[in-house]
């Protein structure tokens, strides 16, 4: 399906659509919170079995997103130790019924047979697909790496893992997108990283991206598009054909693990519409995750059990931060939006519209590690966690183009657009709102108290039923700990004992951080999109510190 | 992985759609009942907070595991014999009746002790003993030599006693004044024909006394002291109100001429004059204002008699005049016609507690609900407390206006006004020395007397400290009760 995918451009038929779609993320949010705190003070007993409604779906939800936050783990557990490389070299044995013999099987403790299990069943699946396996020596990896205020020191780790790692770097080819605006610094430390790992590589380019090219924003996506096309010109003139070519937009403090190009490219490899999928990591923020204050910790551990959980549902997977997918279906929807802030979920919108519902996400169970926002003080981090996260939930702004381009599809199922939509919308209301409504009912005793609600059996019901539920959570919040525990990565120093009691404890104040850090940097961003007031692209401050 | 995540979706989803309308009926008092009452049933449930806490609840014969405080639920509509037992303490009882759906609460349970913890404060024999109401002292006095009065600061336990030279055997004292919230007093003294006025301030070991020889101490009729304010004094001198300066060189300044009725509050001066008209003015001057209807003004205040004027809230003032007729800015404008003795304002749930020598009763301002067949607003009622006593001379709110300590004559009694579970029968507190007053603190949880046969100051506990931390609020410290006597 032909459709612009852009906030600017968008035909004037369709403007106060676009305007319309755009405010009721961020009413609805309002609506629920100021409804809330209206009923409690009108209708304390109907806001009383309101809070107990809701809780008892939070807490279902809570245990029903642990439970798979396990699964998703115990899967990325087993694949641990998997030998991708070993998998990438057997799919072309697939070709043939003499070789498919050959495919082995590894035998070892629980994780290998899950892992095994999981290979054997994606082998037949494709096999039974009929498609045809491409040979994987003639696939390249380009990797596109925005910089617009990133020094040398946050670039240097993540140059390393990709010349390090145990796919062939040399069918790797770096490109920095730098921003013509970026400092002489930041200039310099780029051409470093040329200087010296253009070695390690296929290619290394550094591609400048002009400021202020018609149609764009001052956003990341405009940097990336402007790479991407500038690389789609190498293609061309090298005459390497586009199916052949895995493109991956990493965040310039992205560190990949050394199995993620291995297992990229034996999943790119077994998925018969390999064309028409993005590839989704597992994204941890461990590279300075011992100096960052503990609350933006808890935020970055969030965010990956969130893509943990994430991973387990695939249907409705949608790309975020860093991710790959193929050059040729980049190439044929138009690269990146150039004018929206969320290009990391607006490619995967983008793409699914233009292939008319035929696209999708494929996880990927390895990680790759990005830094914990960390600005030196307590409050200058705080205030960046703030930023950033408003700039995750401006993510928003796919919510009124997909919604226009579902109601212009002919092709895409009715029932695959409410699901994506409700999804989209409900994620992002929850996100707002879900952190203030425990706080918004806890009101209702304080305002009730010598009220004739006081005198009602809920009034002392609510509060003890609400007790019973926060305890349960518990178990949740426990499973949290343990698993944040045990994603970390084993540490050459030993790390002080209070330093692991303190990440401990962090988590006890999830509720607090998850309000004013989580929820209400999600309700800024739907209440400036509602009054019209857009956000441009605001880069994260990321310190690296020595040690 | 797909499949068993729909199948776990459903699963939950089904959990919810279960257990959430069970969790809201239980929520709202319904339950199911097995055996002879079959099937789902609405209950309610009983709430008790009793001060000391750990009390035994019981009901009926059954006794419940958990202490106070405690929530007795799904109990079946009904009357309950509610019991509350503790070591040390006197039983309490009440028949509560338990409504579908409803909480009876019972947050305001005193117990009362076997014996109450008592402390002898100071061993002297006194004879007279007067409070400052907001304020942490006594004034305490003796027969064999009135003007030697002592100031006792209840909170540091410490006396002041007047300085030597300063009053003599002969001097008698004929008039005490006291303001709320300001330790000054003054104190009119006689010798022979001779009157004379003095202002005394506590200061350990010595009272601080200035005399005010500038003013008449013959015609000083009443005096007002600003609340919080330690510069000056407001006196009535035949109908005429004047302000006095006790920080500069003592001096009158007229405020007020020919008035019938007059008040001081922190901040204003209120006067009525005798055409009726109600004036308001700063107490740091400038010029009056009307305020109030002339015409209600003129039919309420026509007695001839002087009122004292009190402002208890931003909205509600009282005027008692020397008849003991208590009247209001609100309705019913004229809450009792004659005999009112005294009133004690509680802010925090605006209930207004009035007395007369017979009876105590209640006014509670909270209650602004309409009657459907009452066409006319009437105003609170007055909610008798006590009937048939034969000298009420002092009462104190206690316990968040929930109980109330009455002095009748020489005994103390103490009785709840909790709106649903008002005890029956007052209990008896303690007796004191005869034709003396009695103070009760709510901020020290004491009641200070003199002794029926030594004269000695003691104080007697009548709420326990674990409930004055809770007490400390702002709201109940910085709200305190005004209460006032007829003029």
């Amino acid at each position: 399906m032909k459709f612009d995918y852009s906030v600017k451009h968008i035909p004037s038929s369709e403007r106060p659509v676009q305007r319309l779609l755009e405010i009721i993320p961020g009413a609805t949010s309002w609506l629920i919170l100021i409804s809330l705190l209206i009923l409690s003070l009108c209708k304390p007993v109907w806001a009383a079995i309101l809070l107990i409604a809701f809780l008892l779906y939070w807490i279902l939800r809570v245990l029903y997103l642990t439970l798979f936050l396990l699964m998703a783990y115990v899967r990325l557990a087993s694949e641990k130790h998997t030998d991708w490389m070993r998998r990438v070299r057997q799919v072309a044995l697939l070709e043939t019924e003499a070789d498919r013999e050959k495919i082995t099987l590894e035998a070892g403790a629980w994780q290998r047979w899950i892992s095994e299990r999981a290979y054997q069943a994606e082998l037949n699946r494709f096999r039974l697909s009929g498609s045809k396996v491409p040979l994987y020596e003639n696939l390249l990896h380009l990797v596109i790496i925005p910089v617009a205020k990133e020094s040398a020191a946050v670039l240097e780790p993540g140059m390393r893992s990709l010349a390090e790692g145990a796919f062939p770097s040399s069918k790797m080819l770096v490109v920095i997108a730098l921003e013509e605006r970026a400092s002489a610094e930041v200039k310099q430390g780029a051409q470093h990283m040329l200087t010296r790992y253009a070695g390690h590589f296929y290619d290394f380019r550094i591609v400048e991206h002009p400021d202020g090219l018609a149609g764009e924003a001052r956003v990341k996506g405009a940097n990336v598009s402007y790479a991407g096309r500038e690389m789609l010109r190498y293609f061309e003139d090298k005459r390497i054909p586009l199916e052949n070519v895995i493109v991956s937009c990493f965040d310039a403090d992205t560190v990949v693990g050394s199995d993620y190009f291995a297992c990229l490219t034996y999943q790119y490899l077994v998925q018969p519409d390999r064309e028409r999928c993005s590839f989704q990591p597992i994204p941890v923020y461990h590279n300075n995750i011992w100096q960052a204050p503990w609350f933006s910790r808890i935020l970055e551990m969030g965010a990956s059990f969130f893509q943990m959980i994430e991973a387990t549902n695939p249907e409705k997977l949608v790309t975020f931060s860093s991710h790959s997918m193929s050059f040729k279906a980049l190439a044929e929807i138009g690269f990146w939006p150039r004018d929206m802030i969320s290009d990391d979920s607006s490619i995967f919108w983008k793409a699914y519209i233009h292939f008319d519902g035929r696209y999708r996400v494929v996880p990927l169970y390895v990680t790759l590690s990005m830094d914990v926002v960390d600005a030196g003080s307590w409050w200058k981090t705080a205030v960046n966690v703030y930023k950033q996260k408003r700039r995750w939930a401006w993510g928003v702004e796919n919510f009124p183009v997909v919604m226009r381009a579902f109601m212009k599809s002919k092709t895409i199922s009715l029932y695959h657009q409410w699901r994506l939509a409700f999804k989209l919308f409900e994620g992002h209301v929850s996100w707002a709102t879900w952190a203030f409504i425990p706080a918004v009912f806890g009101l209702i005793t304080a305002f009730s108290s010598g009220r004739e609600f006081s005198r009602t059996v809920i009034y002392y019901s609510a509060p003890r039923i609400a007790g019973i539920i926060f305890n349960l959570s518990l178990g949740a919040l426990i499973v949290a700990i343990v698993l944040s525990f045990l994603i970390l990565p084993k540490r050459k120093a030993k790390r002080p004992w209070y330093k692991k009691i303190i990440f401990i404890l962090q988590w006890l104040l999830l509720p607090w951080v998850f309000m004013f850090l989580g929820a209400l940097p999600a309700l800024d961003a739907q209440t400036r999109l509602m009054l019209g007031r857009y956000m441009e692209f605001w880069v994260t401050e990321k310190a690296r510190k020595e040690g | 992985m797909v499949i068993l995540r729909k199948v776990v979706f459903y699963l939950f989803t089904l959990i919810y759609l279960v257990t959430c309308p069970v969790l809201i009926l239980y929520a709202l008092g319904f339950i199911y009942k097995p055996g002879s009452e079959l099937g789902v049933v609405k209950t309610g449930l009983i709430s008790v907070l009793t001060v000391p806490d750990g009390a035994h609840v019981y009901l009926g014969k059954r006794r419940y595991t958990d202490k106070t405080p405690a929530v007795v639920r799904d109990l079946l509509p009904g009357p309950y014999h509610l019991r509350i037992e503790r070591k040390g303490y006197k039983t309490w009882s009440q028949r509560v009746i338990v409504e579908g759906e409803k909480a009876s609460v019972l947050d305001h349970i005193l117990l009362i002790p076997e014996q109450w913890n008592q402390e002898t404060l100071l061993a002297e024999r006194f004879d007279r003993l007067i409070f400052i109401p907001d304020m942490d002292y006594l004034i305490l006095g003796n027969d064999q030599m009135p003007a030697a009065l002592h100031m006792y600061d209840f909170r540091r336990k410490e006396a002041s006693v007047m300085p030597e030279g300063q009053v003599s055997r002969e001097d008698e004292v004929t008039d005490i004044w006291v303001g709320r919230g300001n330790a000054s007093v003054l104190i009119r003294l006689k010798r022979d024909d001779m009157k004379r006025l003095m202002i005394l301030e506590p200061d350990h070991p010595r009272i601080k006394t200035t005399e005010l020889p500038a003013i008449s101490a013959k015609t000083v009729e009443q005096v007002w002291f600003p609340e919080n304010r330690k510069d000056s004094a407001f006196i009535l001198q035949g109908g005429i109100l004047s302000k006095v300066s006790l920080k500069e060189i003592p001096g009158t300044l007229p405020f007020f001429d020919d008035i019938i009725g007059a008040g001081v509050t922190g901040s204003h001066v209120y006067a009525l004059n005798r055409d009726g008209t109600l004036l308001r003015r700063r107490i740091s001057g400038g010029s009056a204002t009307a305020v109030g209807d002339p015409d209600i003004s003129r039919t309420l205040f026509s007695s001839g008699e002087f009122y004292a004027i009190t402002e208890l809230d931003s909205d509600l003032v009282l005027f008692t005049s020397s008849d003991g007729e208590l009247l209001s800015n609100r309705l019913p404008y004229r809450m009792l016609a004659k005999e009112v003795r005294g009133f004690e304002y509680h802010k925090q749930t605006r209930q207004l507690l009035v007395w007369t020598d017979e009876a105590a009763g209640v006014f509670d301002f909270s209650d602004r609900r309409t009657h459907d067949d009452q066409l006319f607003e009437r105003g609170p009622k007055l909610t008798w407390l006590l009937k048939d006593r034969h000298d009420i001379r002092r009462a104190f709110w206690v316990y968040e206006g929930s109980h109330v300590l009455i002095q009748d004559g020489d005994n103390v009694i103490l009785t709840s006004y909790a709106q649903d579970y008002r005890q029956a029968e007052p209990r008896f507190v303690t007796r004191i020395r005869e034709d003396t007053d009695v103070f009760y603190s709510e901020k020290s949880g004491w009641l200070y007397y003199l002794e029926r046969d030594s004269g000695y100051l003691r104080s007697l506990e009548i709420l326990p400290k674990r409930i004055l931390l809770d007490l400390t609020l702002p709201e109940t410290l910085d709200q305190p009760q005004k209460s006032g006597t007829p003029s």
